[in-house]
């Protein structure tokens, strides 16, 4: 009767004991990660910087492509239907909103980046259009970086201080690039500071580093009110290019470069180098991430204007 | 009986086990030391060679904004200034809270102008006790960057002198 009272006492503290252990465990928070959507590299770029290991962060576009015209596929649907928060650029840098449309249709929260900033207000053949490529200065990614903080620690309220301190560490690094991107222009005159680019996407830059921006296709390679090439816009950017002595015009690397090498051999001058614009480098290229590609952006504007 | 005495042994050692459980993150209450306070009335007071303005590049959460000017004392804060100061402008703290004898240690940001990158800039902290200067430190960036840095001072224990005088 002992053994038998021993025996049921023990499989009775087994099973207490695993039961216990299986609470414990689902009390503790789930090993499964935040999955974080974003529309461009660039965004996925701040997002990783700020939440590190502890969340999944992926783009729907990869390098090279080009946000004005990109089509998502089922796969980008899919991966909207997985996500937990779905992050976008916002001021229609994302053609006909198509990661907003992805984020609702898979019913996920979506956060526009560039909430909160002023934009630069273009004059689009008559039409006012909002320029949406925000994140072309260190101090706009600041404003990038400080909304998907917000929304990271919402989404995960128990690593906010892990986000903050991640995003204080980042900000800093945007700072020394400010710095150095303004030392880097300092020995090229204002006179000469003229960009001549692929598409009308460095508005932002040239107005932070006193450059004069020119671009042959305006805001959007897309359709959209504004954007695209037009006769007169050529005219004016190879007017410009004799007129200023300009040394080098630059392609970008997700708009097709014939049209700038065209305009190059039509005002004889030479192609500076190419650019990153609307999306970052691929795996292993110096422009893979944000610093990396601002690096590399000003080291081949001022090779090509010195 | 038995099966009974059984259920009572098993119900007391599954209560001992899940109370055992329960208790054993429960973190324990430590004890924590005060060290005095430093006798006598401190001022600080910080000059800038530079206009500081609030920093552009500030973690913004909506719990802590952006400020132009920071001192904190062994970690608590002790002056923000978010509005733009003129270079030169003495700023003064008095009398300053959380002194302690001993050791302690200040921390400072102070942010410069974004567009001026080639220049180091500095900041003088004087450190008063009853109007005498008990400390001076200059603090510098690197060239375009702001200052964000640290220093300690020692504050000694006013031992008062015994009046052993009789008439």
């Amino acid at each position: 009767m002992t053994r038998q009272l021993l025996v049921l006492l023990s499989i009775g503290l087994i099973l207490v004991t695993s039961m216990l252990a299986t609470v414990r465990a689902a009390e503790e928070p789930s090993h499964k990660k935040p999955f974080i959507l974003c529309s461009t590299t660039q965004l996925a770029d701040f997002t990783r910087q700020i939440v590190g290991d502890r969340c999944r962060v992926s783009s729907v576009l990869g390098a090279g492509a080009d946000p004005h015209t990109y089509m998502p596929t089922p796969k980008d649907a899919q991966l909207a239907l997985e996500a937990d928060l779905c992050i976008e650029n916002g001021l229609h840098l994302e053609g006909k909103n198509w990661m907003a449309t992805l984020a609702k249709d898979a019913g996920k929260p979506v956060v526009t980046a560039t909430d909160g900033l002023e934009p630069i207000v273009l004059d689009a053949g008559g039409m006012k259009v909002r320029d949406p490529h925000a994140w072309f200065t260190p101090r706009n990614a600041a404003l990038y970086v400080n909304n998907i903080v917000r929304a990271v620690s919402k989404l995960d309220p128990e690593g906010r201080s892990e986000y903050e301190a991640r995003a204080k560490l980042y900000l800093q690094q945007l700072r020394v690039l400010d710095a150095w991107i303004r030392d880097q222009f300092n020995p090229i005159p204002p006179a000469q500071r003229i960009l001549v680019t692929s598409h009308d996407a460095f508005n932002y830059f040239a107005n932070e580093y006193g450059f004069k921006n020119q671009a042959p296709v305006g805001w959007s390679t897309g359709s959209e009110v504004g954007a695209g090439m037009t006769p007169e816009r050529r005219k004016v950017v190879v007017d410009s290019i004799k007129n200023f002595n300009v040394k080098a015009v630059f392609v970008e690397t997700s708009v097709n470069p014939k049209l700038v090498r065209e305009l190059a051999r039509e005002a004889g001058v030479k192609v500076g180098g190419q650019l990153y614009s609307d999306s970052m480098g691929p795996e292993g290229s110096a422009g893979v991430t944000y610093i990396g590609m601002m690096r590399e952006n000003v080291l081949t504007i001022l090779n090509g204007l010195q | 009986m038995r099966p009974a005495f059984a259920v009572i042994i098993w119900v007391v050692l599954i209560g001992g086990l899940t109370v055992y459980m329960q208790s054993r993150d429960t973190a324990a209450v430590g004890v924590t030391y005060k060290p005095p306070r430093a006798e006598g009335v401190f001022a600080l007071q910080v000059t800038t060679t530079f206009a500081v303005e609030p920093d552009p590049f500030a973690l913004r959460t909506g719990q802590t904004e952006a400020s132009a000017l920071l001192v904190k004392l062994n970690g608590s804060e002790i002056l923000r200034r978010a509005d733009r100061v003129q270079a030169g402008t003495p700023i003064r703290v008095e009398p300053v809270p959380g002194l302690i004898d001993g050791r302690n240690e200040f921390y400072l940001e102070a942010n410069p102008p974004v567009g001026l990158a080639n220049l180091s800039y500095a900041v003088r902290v004087q450190l008063f006790r009853d109007g005498q200067l008990v400390a001076d430190r200059s603090l510098w960036s690197e060239p375009g960057s702001r200052i964000a840095s640290s220093f300690q001072v020692s504050v000694t224990k006013v031992t008062k002198a015994k009046d052993d005088h009789h008439e």
